[in-house]
Formats: C-alpha cells, structure tokens, sequence
C-alpha cells in the first residue's frame, strides 16, 4: 500500500513553473525525504498533497486513494512551515482548539492532548502560555498538533528551521520513533543532513523538477567525484600547496584535492600532513551536496 | 542624529511598499472634508437644506390657498402636498402618520376655518412636529407669520382693530357708566377726555411692548397671542424623559462599535501572516468557517458593547431602556451582526494592517457621519439623506429612534431589522468570496 502517490504533478503560478510533471510515491512507512533548495517547489507540492492547492494537472492518490480536495486534510497530519499557533492560548488551549476542529471532543480529546503533550516533552507546560516558550518548544507543539488526530501519513515542512541542536535532536527522536511505531512520514528540507539522517527514500527537487529518487546509498552511487581530500586554511591568507597531478579547487579557506588515481588520496594526505597552515584536512566521501552540485552546478546551499 | 535618521528613513522605505496605505494616506482625508463639507451643506452657497414640510390644506376658502402658494414661493421651504408617487393629496391622517414614521419632520395642517379666522385676524393653522428635529418646525412657524403678514395685508390691522375696539368698547361702557352715575347719585365726575393717544399707553406708542396690562394700553403678547393661533403638536417622542439622549447614546454606541469590529481585520490579518489560518484549512476548517468564526465573535462582543452603552445612558442620562427592552435588545443584535459584517469587508478587502485602518477610517467615520450616527439625519442635506439609506448605520439609528423615540416594538422596527440583516447576508457573501480569493492568493 501506498501512503502517497504523485503522478505527474505541474503547477504553475504566473510566469513560474513551480512544479513540473513531479511523480513519487511515498510508500506505507517509509520515511521519506524531499530535499532541495529553497524554491525548489517542496512547499507547493507539499500544499498539494495537503489539499491547500490544487495542482494544474496529474493525479494524487493518499492511502490508495484519490480524495477530494476536501477530505485530504483529514486523512493525514501536516506540520506547517510556520509556527501556527495562538501565542495567547496555552499549550493545552491550542491542541484542544485544533483537536476539536478535526472532530475530537470530550474525554477523547483530553486524553490525546495529554498523549501529545507526552510525546513532545511538553506535559510540565500544558497550562502555559505559548508566548513564553522558546522556539525549540513552539516548533514542538507546531508538530504536536498534526500528532492529535493519529495520522497515518504525516507531512512536514521544514519542521527544524531556526531552532536550537538541542530541539532539533529531540523532534529527530521524534520522528523516528513514530517512524518505527509505522507511520508513513514525508519530510521536506534543505539540510542534506537532515535527509541523511532520518530519510529511508530522497527525492531531490530543483526549479519544480524532480532530479532523482531513491535510498541514500541508492543517490550516492549516482555521484561521478570520487572521495577526495578537503583542506580547511587556517586563514583566506594563507597559501594552499600545489600538489602536481591532482585537481585543485578553492573556495574561501576551503581546498579541494581530487585525486586522479585510486592511490591518490593517500599520497595527498601524506603530502598535507606537514603543512602549517592546516586548520583540519579530512577526506569526503561522496553525499548528497555532491550530487546536487553534479546534477544542477550549483551548491545546495547556495541554490 | 545618523541613526535616527537611518531609521525613519527605513519606515519611509518600509510604508513606499504598501501601495494601497499609500494612496490611502491622501484619500482617507480626502473623502473626509468630502463628507463632511456635504454634511454640513458646504456643497454650495446653502447652509441649510431646504426643510421638507407637509402640507394638508382642509379650508374650504381662498385663504388657505393663498397662504400655501406664499409659503411655496420660498426657497427656504419645500411644501409637499402630495408624496412619492401619489397623485392624491395628503389628508391629516396620512400627513400624521409620516410624521410619526420619521420619514418628514414636520406637516402644516391648516384648518377648515382658515379663511374665516383670517378675517376675524387670527392666523389658524396646525404644525405636527416630530420635536427631535425643532428647527424646521420653528423655522416654519416664523415663516409663516413672516408670509402671513405679507399675504394678508389686513390681518395685523383687523387684529389691531379688534384689540383697539375691545379697548374702545371698554372705554365707552366707563363713559356711559360714569353718566350714569352723574344722573343718578347727583354728583360731577370730571370729564376722562379721552382720545387715540389716551387709548394706547406711552411704553406702546414708543414701541415698548412689555406694557402692563392693567396700564389700559395694549399688550403686545395678548396682540400676538390673539393673532397667532397656529398650535404646534408634537405627535411622537411625548413620553420620552431626555429627548437628545436617545440619539446620542445611540449614535455614538453605533460609531464607536464599528471601531470596535475593526479588531476583525487586524485579528484575521495576524492569523493569514502566522500562518493559523492555514493550519485552520489544514485541520478541516474552510474559508467560510474563519470569516465566520469572526462574525460570532463579534455579534457577540457587539452586542454586550452595545448593551453597556445603554445602560450606561440609563445610569447617566435616564434613557428609557427598560421600557424598551425587548425591542431594543433586538435591534441591539441585528445592529451589531451588521456592524460586525462591515468589519469582514474591511478584513476580506485589506491585505495590511495600514490599510485596514486606512479603510476602517473613511468608511467608519463616513457612515457615522452620512448615517446619522453622528448628528440626526433630519440636519442633512437632501442629497445626503438619499445616500444615508444606503449605509447601515441609517438603518440602525432608524430603528433604535423607533424604539427609544417613537415607542415602537419589535414589530415596529421590522423594517429597519429586516434591511440591517439583508446588508449583513451581501456584506457576508462579499466578504467570503473576496477571502477565499485573497487565501489562494495567499497560499500560491
């Protein structure tokens, strides 16, 4: 079974084509990652598959089956890229309100927020006002919300933008354990890192296009650089060495040494290892920065 | 000095990107002295509007006739003898019940006997007023005895005559009275030699009017009260305790709501930019429900509002509300289901909080103003009056003056409530179809 299949998906808002011909299929429980810069068109396809938008053309499925615009809300949980809130409201005020909305009331409705507030490390909390909480703790409560009607498919739009390691972690453990206790989750970000760590399936969007889907092994593979060694300088003034035969690339105090052969890499680490104006020198593995970077010339980053 | 100077230059930049606030800056005053110069007739060379009279003209002689056709001849008057389309003249009744209505201040009735009294140098007639608006039926009252004078040359004289001849006639009788006694008790009274001069007191012949009545001159104030027989009857408003108040209280309670229902636009402005309400789409709600939800909680909050309002002019002013209850608590609720309604257009069409508050401003302030919230309707100009019947506020004052002033009841300000909920049903409808539009926008 399916949790979500997009078949060829376009929409386009004026002269923007934000979403071109997209098809991807998020499996039941798998965890799935779309990954691209910003613009890319993530939140687009994101508000389709929630039924904020209709698209132009192509069909959506959720669970197996074609909804309604209407009904899609209802048959999955979605954490917004905003922290959407009442800040006036308490922590219990807000997911009772939301709760509600979805159709759950009484006694149902206060033991699911007392399950939320449970899941998210916020039961201490429940009668505080939003306003006074951290960021890390909005950005939990924000996905708390979408937690109240216990979807089967959950959607989150960047749900970690801006907020502390610590609260980054703690949604990570999260969202992995709610991966493992079967729900199917699509996770969109622009943090490779985030993809590398939590996604099973990537897909990668760039410009409305979908550049590649697959397991994160099954993407690196894809990668034509070969590992090679990176020098960070301890200062832009430095002078990086020249080491003949192997291509060289500079970047701020950041130096790349591709090596030609399959031996190359220890020879330039033996090379680098006395020079002084090292800050660090580590050898990179192919990922998926790099794949971006091969597919579009451009650093995900800097997209 | 740099730094203060960086800043207000970045607020400069900040207000250059709201187009709309913008224009608004210059419109909102603009439509201001607009309306406010049309409210207070500064249209043109008039400072007042023409008063609207209605005129029932039972006399059976010239008189009447005469006096209608003087009266018509002044720009300050418009006579009605007919009404709306009607091809039938007014009789009293119909004349009255106008008046009561509210729809004319005023209706000059003159009697059957008009002609008739006019000889006898009294000036008859009958003024039904609605006596929240004093100043036409006054300003008829003058006119009239202006326009008399001038119509009926002979009325002053033959009321003079008539006052002269009582004061000749008394003076006779002491003559014959005092010969009377000559010839009778044998004694010698000495001549009164009287002639005119002795007639009239020396304050009346030098123009002092207040002469004392037992002087043997003439009273100025019995002069006129025997002329002017014209009865001004106030046919509503008779049980009200603090006429002003009534409107006053009204009026501002209407103004200052509709400053209230402004918090919509601001609330539904914050919930579109935090992102709540599309969190509120995602968890099932439509487009419908959120300007809806507004529209609950602002009827509600009006409604207490409002209701505080009259108690407080109760408390202050002793206006009648407990009389009233029913009604009032009716037309309370149809006002601010209405007045919120105004505040989701505002919200739908207002994609800043700079411009919410720029529309909120011409569209509160001239409502109140064209309405009647501010001053009572009766002070407008025609032209303004015509246009009031199109904003709410008009429909809202009509009907709280129908209870506080014309005692009506819940079946009395039908009307007023049924055109109050038909503007808040298209004010609604508006209102949702605009958002939903903004929303897509919005989530595109």
């Amino acid at each position: 079974m399916n949790a979500i299949e997009v078949k060829e998906i376009s929409k386009r808002f004026a002269d923007v084509q934000a979403l071109d011909n997209v098809s991807l299929t998020v499996r039941q429980g798998d965890f799935f990652g779309l990954l691209g810069p910003n613009g890319a068109g993530k939140t687009t396809l994101m508000r389709i598959m929630c039924g904020l938008l209709s698209p132009d053309g192509g069909e959506l499925r959720i669970l197996d089956s074609k909804l309604e615009r209407w009904q899609i809300p209802f048959a999955m949980g979605v954490v917004p890229q905003d922290i959407a809130l009442y800040d006036m409201l308490t922590a219990q005020g807000n997911l009772e309100l939301f709760g509600k909305l979805r159709g759950i009331t009484g006694h149902e409705l206060d033991k699911r927020v007392d399950k939320v507030l449970a899941q998210i490390g916020l039961s201490d909390r429940k009668k505080s006002r939003v306003k006074g909480f951290s960021g890390g703790m909005k950005r939990r409560l924000n996905l708390g919300v979408a937690l109240l009607s216990e979807p089967r498919v959950l959607l989150l739009d960047e749900p970690t933008v801006g907020i502390d390691p610590q609260s980054r972690a703690s949604i990570f453990e999260l969202l992995e354990s709610l991966h493992q206790s079967g729900m199917s989750i699509l996770y969109t970000t622009h943090y490779m890192e985030e993809a590398e760590r939590l996604c099973r399936t990537i897909a990668i969007l760039d410009h409305g296009k979908l550049l590649g889907v697959g397991s994160l092994d099954e993407l690196v593979k894809l990668v034509k650089t070969p590992r090679f060694v990176r020098l960070i300088l301890r200062s832009e003034d430095e002078t990086a060495p020249q080491l003949p035969g192997v291509e060289q690339r500079r970047s701020g105090m950041r130096v790349d040494y591709v090596p030609v052969g399959e031996d190359g890499l220890s020879t330039i680490l033996g090379k680098l290892a006395d020079f002084r104006g090292a800050q660090r020198v580590e050898v990179v593995a192919p990922n998926l920065e790099m794949l971006f970077l091969e597919l579009t010339g451009r650093e995900l980053r800097d997209a | 000095m740099k730094n203060i100077w960086h800043l207000a230059r970045k607020d400069f930049a900040i207000f250059m990107t709201d187009p709309v606030a913008l224009g608004l800056t210059f419109i909102v005053p603009m439509v201001m002295i607009v309306v406010f110069g049309f409210v207070f007739g500064g249209q043109g060379k008039e400072a007042l509007s023409e008063l609207r009279v209605l005129v029932v003209n039972n006399d059976s002689g010239k008189g009447g006739a005469r006096l209608i056709e003087s009266l018509d001849k002044l720009s300050e008057l418009n006579l009605l003898e007919t009404v709306g389309k009607d091809t039938v003249k007014l009789d009293s009744t119909r004349a009255a019940n106008l008046v009561k209505k509210g729809d004319y201040s005023v209706a000059l009735i003159i009697p059957p006997n008009f002609t008739e009294s006019i000889k006898d140098g009294e000036l008859r007639a009958n003024i039904l007023e609605d006596p929240r608006d004093p100043v036409t039926a006054g300003l008829l009252l003058g006119l009239m005895q202006k326009t008399s004078f001038e119509t009926f040359p002979m009325l002053m004289p033959s009321a003079m005559m008539s006052g002269m001849l009582d004061s000749s006639a008394t003076m006779a009788f002491d003559k014959d009275l005092a010969a009377a006694i000559e010839k009778n008790f044998g004694v010698d009274l000495p001549d009164s030699g009287m002639n005119f001069k002795d007639m009239m007191s020396e304050d009346f012949l030098l123009g002092e009017t207040s002469s004392n009545p037992d002087s043997g001159g003439f009273n100025m104030g019995a002069f006129f009260d025997k002329m002017n027989k014209i009865e001004r009857t106030a046919i509503v408003g008779q049980k009200v305790v603090n006429p002003a108040v009534s409107h006053t209280t009204a009026g501002t309670a209407v103004t200052f709501m509709l400053f209230g229902v402004g918090a919509i636009a601001a609330s539904l402005l914050r919930e579109m930019r935090s992102g709540t309400a599309q969190r509120l789409l995602l968890m099932g709600a439509t487009a419908g429900d959120i300007l809806l939800s507004k529209l609950l909680y602002s009827v509600f909050m009006g409604t207490f509002q409002l209701f505080v309002m009259m108690v407080y002019g109760w408390l202050i002013f002793d206006l009648q509300i407990w009389d009233h209850l029913p009604a009032m608590l009716v037309m309370i609720i149809v006002t601010a289901a209405t007045m919120s309604a105004v505040g989701l257009v505002i919200s739908a069409f207002s994609a800043t909080e700079e411009q919410a508050g720029g529309f909120q401003v011409v569209i509160i302030l001239s409502m109140s103003a064209i309405g009647g919230a501010m001053f009572p309707s009766f002070m407008l100009p025609n032209a303004i009056k015509m246009v009031s019947k199109v904003t709410p506020v008009f429909w809202a004052m009509q009907g709280f003056n129908d209870i506080f002033w014309r005692d009506q009841g819940i079946t009395g300000i039908m009307l007023e409530c049924g055109i109050c909920l038909a503007m808040t049903a298209v004010m609604t409808a508006i209102a949702i179809i605009i958002f939903k539009r903004r929303l897509a926008t919005e989530l595109g």
